[in-house]
């Protein structure tokens, strides 16, 4: 019996939001090893943005909020970074807070390019970032299993700030 | 302006601008005549006292920076985070490559393209975080477990067979859990369930030492299904001479320890509290065991110190609710020595049991077909029996008031193993049948299994049937011989005959490839009986199991038949689920002496007269 601490070979991140009625948002990021086994989690607490900023931002106070003061946040405590990062919400698709790791979005964004996966699935991601992503979706293919289901561990993520912010209420 | 009011510009000479100043010349304003009179009064008042004012043009010099401008800057404080490492994996020495041609990996659950397949994905068991887990941090830490279908599809962890959904919904629970009584009905898998539970927590370093109690006939079971369900955890039994057992439990390093309830009760009994070994979790398989919690077993094993506590059983409950409190003593979710209600142990029921029955798990199970061979006994076996019971009931009175229940329960075994054949004559209208019914069986390639009460009887049977291959299996045989004799039995085409016991055959095993029961004589309680026929009709049955209940008529057996069904419906009328394995069926004592038409004693009315133990079988 030993205790495996070391990196696992392909480190995934999976960075969901949510959004509650009341216009709160938090977000979550969990780390995965290439199996899916997690590794680190991160959540924030919920996010409401005063009158002032909403005026302030307007239609940009969303993307601001998810791509840059939540994600930035989540990613400053990290005690593991991942080699790439997934998210399906195209606001997430920003490259300020998670600075070089490349990220796919599983959803259409605007000014970005595509990706395809294992052949049937298609990212969306920053175009800057597209000599890092075919560097790891290499990567990915020597480690990742075919059969992974990428987006599943965005439903956990999604689960698990539904019950902190649950908790949290 | 002009005398007439008139206003006029006037022309006022330029100055030379400094060379470190930016200055615009001040344009020239040529003298012009205004159109509008202009009267200005010094004093706002007297109209009269007036003068002109001079009007001139001078250069300015221009502001070129914009100096202090009032702004405001957003300011964000950075959102407040909660972090939840995981521990890391535990790696086990992988066994050296074997060729295992009867084990497959299952699939690992394929993701679908397009939107058309995600309709269909399959589904997914997930970790639900338990009812008692507060904080936070626990409740994510299950949430965020992968599903167990991906989890055990063969990437990180290997399995043989693919589970059944209630399997996998039974491991998510079973993991989850502190506290847990897994009380699935026999056959549905509670040893794989627990297994691969046990293997979760291993690998995700939830647990390091676990304890695992049963039954001394099933180690050789649990050691085998270990093997096949998690094959990289090493499991050392509990074995040898006493200092040897001594190390064993002292070894921190060991994950998984195999003992049966015997020697745990001989080591621990009288270990000091601060010397017993701790655990993080004991697990006790036909946990019945400890449903007195006055007996030694029960004290012992609740004195272990741990921190998860599981139940086994399919029988939580086998005379009285009040058994039950037993069990959630050990579990840790009853204060000590305490006596709760129905409605709280309905309460805890909820909360700490999962119970499924076969037609819940799996409604597509094969049946289970019942038939009751009434036979006649031979001539020379009536004539003996009836002498027998003549002569039995007459001493019985001649006792008076002497008479216990022990008096009587003599004469019902005495009177039981005649049914089962002429002691004088060997003469056995059950062993008639059975060839009758084996002939035909072996015919068609098919297996049986056969069980009784007393080991003599089923060595006396085993003498006349050795046409059918027939094999023996109970308390008398090795226990190392144990395992190669259901080997055989299984494999070897010209065995059609497993002759067992109830106390060692009916429980834990998996003996699915037969398609035939006979219980040769009754067992007091029928829930002891569904568990022996449920060796055959388990998961993984292809055909139908037909199960034969031999009782002569005109005896004793007919009357114990009649009590226990009497008994049956009135458990199915109060319970209305139709789930009465778990109550009490046995007889007792005013039971007994009904069956002779003798008047039990004052007070002991409701005591079971079943052996306290199966292992009673050397006592015939």
């Amino acid at each position: 019996m030993a205790q495996n601490s070391k990196r696992p070979e392909c480190v995934l991140g999976f960075y969901q939001v949510v959004e509650q009625p009341n216009g709160e948002i938090s977000g979550g990021v969990l780390i995965t090893s290439h199996l899916g086994r997690p590794i680190e989690f991160q959540c924030s607490l919920p996010v409401r943005p005063n009158a002032t900023q909403r005026t302030l931002y307007g239609p940009t106070l969303r993307p601001f909020l998810v791509g840059e003061l939540i994600a930035g946040a989540l990613r400053d405590r990290l005690q593991v970074l991942p080699d790439v990062l997934f998210v399906d919400q195209p606001d997430a698709l920003n490259q300020q807070a998670w600075r070089s790791i490349p990220i796919l979005c599983s959803t259409e964004a605007d000014n970005s390019a595509t990706v395809q996966i294992n052949g049937n699935a298609t990212y969306w991601i920053i175009p800057e970032q597209e000599k890092d992503v075919e560097k790891i979706l290499k990567k990915m293919a020597e480690y990742v299993p075919e059969s992974a289901d990428l987006q599943e561990p965005l439903i956990r993520v999604e689960q698990a700030l539904k019950e902190a912010m649950g908790q949290a209420a | 302006m002009n005398d007439d009011g008139k206003c006029m510009g006037t022309a006022v000479p330029r100055l030379p601008a400094p060379a470190d100043q930016l200055r615009l010349p001040a344009p020239a304003l040529p003298q012009f005549d205004s159109d509008f009179d202009v009267t200005v009064t010094q004093t706002g008042i007297n109209v009269a006292l007036h003068r002109w004012p001079k009007l001139q043009v001078q250069e300015q010099k221009l502001i070129t920076s914009a100096g202090f401008i009032p702004g405001w800057k957003p300011y964000w404080h950075k959102p407040k985070t909660i972090q939840i490492a995981f521990p890391d994996f535990i790696d086990f020495q992988k066994k050296p490559e074997e060729k295992r041609e009867e084990v497959r990996s299952i699939k690992p659950p394929v993701p679908q393209g397009g939107e058309e397949n995600k309709a269909v994905r399959k589904c997914v068991t997930r970790i639900q975080p338990p009812a008692d887990a507060l904080s936070m941090e626990d409740r994510l830490f299950y949430i965020l477990q992968p599903p167990l279908e991906s989890w055990l599809a063969g990437q990180e962890l290997v399995m043989p067979f693919e589970p059944f959904s209630y399997q996998y919904e039974g491991i998510a629970w079973l993991f989850a859990q502190k506290s847990a009584l897994l009380a699935d009905e026999m056959g549905l898998g509670k040893t794989m369930q627990s297994i691969t539970a046990i293997r979760l927590l291993l690998r995700s370093g939830q647990v390091r030492r676990v304890l695992l109690v049963c039954p001394k006939p099933l180690i050789p079971n649990w050691q085998r299904e270990f093997r096949l369900w998690a094959e990289e955890l090493p499991v050392t039994t509990m074995e040898g001479d006493a200092n040897r057992r001594k190390m064993l439990r002292e070894m921190k390093s060991i994950p998984i320890l195999l003992t049966n309830y015997e020697i745990l009760v001989r080591d621990l009994q009288n270990v000091d509290e601060e010397e017993l070994p701790g655990f993080d979790l004991v697990v006790l398989d036909e946990s019945q065991r400890i449903k007195n919690r006055e007996s030694v077993t029960s004290q012992v094993i609740r004195r272990i110190p741990r921190v998860r506590s599981w139940s086994l059983t399919g029988t939580p409950i086998e005379n009285r609710p009040e058994e039950l409190a037993s069990l959630f003593e050990f579990m840790g979710v009853v204060p000590a020595r305490s006596t709760p209600d129905l409605r709280q142990l309905k309460r805890l029921s909820d909360l700490y049991i999962l119970r499924r029955t076969k037609e819940v798990a799996q409604p597509d199970m094969p049946p289970r077909l019942d038939r009751d061979a009434i036979l006649e006994l031979s001539s020379c076996q009536k004539s003996t029996y009836e002498i027998a019971e003549k002569e039995g009931v007459v001493h019985l009175d001649d006792m008076g008031d002497e008479i216990t229940i022990q008096h009587v329960f003599e004469l019902v075994l005495r009177l039981k193993q005649i049914t089962n054949y002429d002691p004088l004559t060997g003469e056995s209208a059950k062993l008639d049948r059975l060839i009758a019914d084996m002939e035909e069986i072996s015919a068609s390639g098919g297996k049986a299994i056969l069980f009784s009460q007393w080991t003599k009887t089923i060595d006396w049977i085993a003498e006349r049937t050795g046409q059918f291959g027939s094999m023996v299996y109970h308390g008398g045989v090795p226990t190392k011989k144990r395992e190669p004799i259901l080997k055989e039995f299984k494999e070897n085409p010209d065995k059609h005959l497993l002759l067992m016991s109830y106390g060692t055959g009916a429980v834990g095993l998996n003996l699915q490839f037969s398609q035939y029961v006979f219980l040769y004589d009754r067992w007091w309680n029928p829930a002891v009986e569904d568990q022996a026929i449920n060796r055959a009709h388990r998961i993984g049955v292809k055909n139908p199991v037909i199960v034969t209940r031999f009782i002569c008529k005109d005896t004793i057996e007919e009357r114990i038949d009649l009590v226990l069904r009497q008994k049956r419906e009135i458990f199915e009328k109060v319970l209305g689920e139709g789930d009465v394995s778990t109550e009490s069926l046995s007889l007792n004592a005013s039971e007994v002496f009904g069956l002779f038409d003798l008047k039990a004693k004052a007070g002991k009315g409701t005591r079971s007269i079943g052996p306290q133990g199966k292992d009673q079988e050397k006592a015939a």
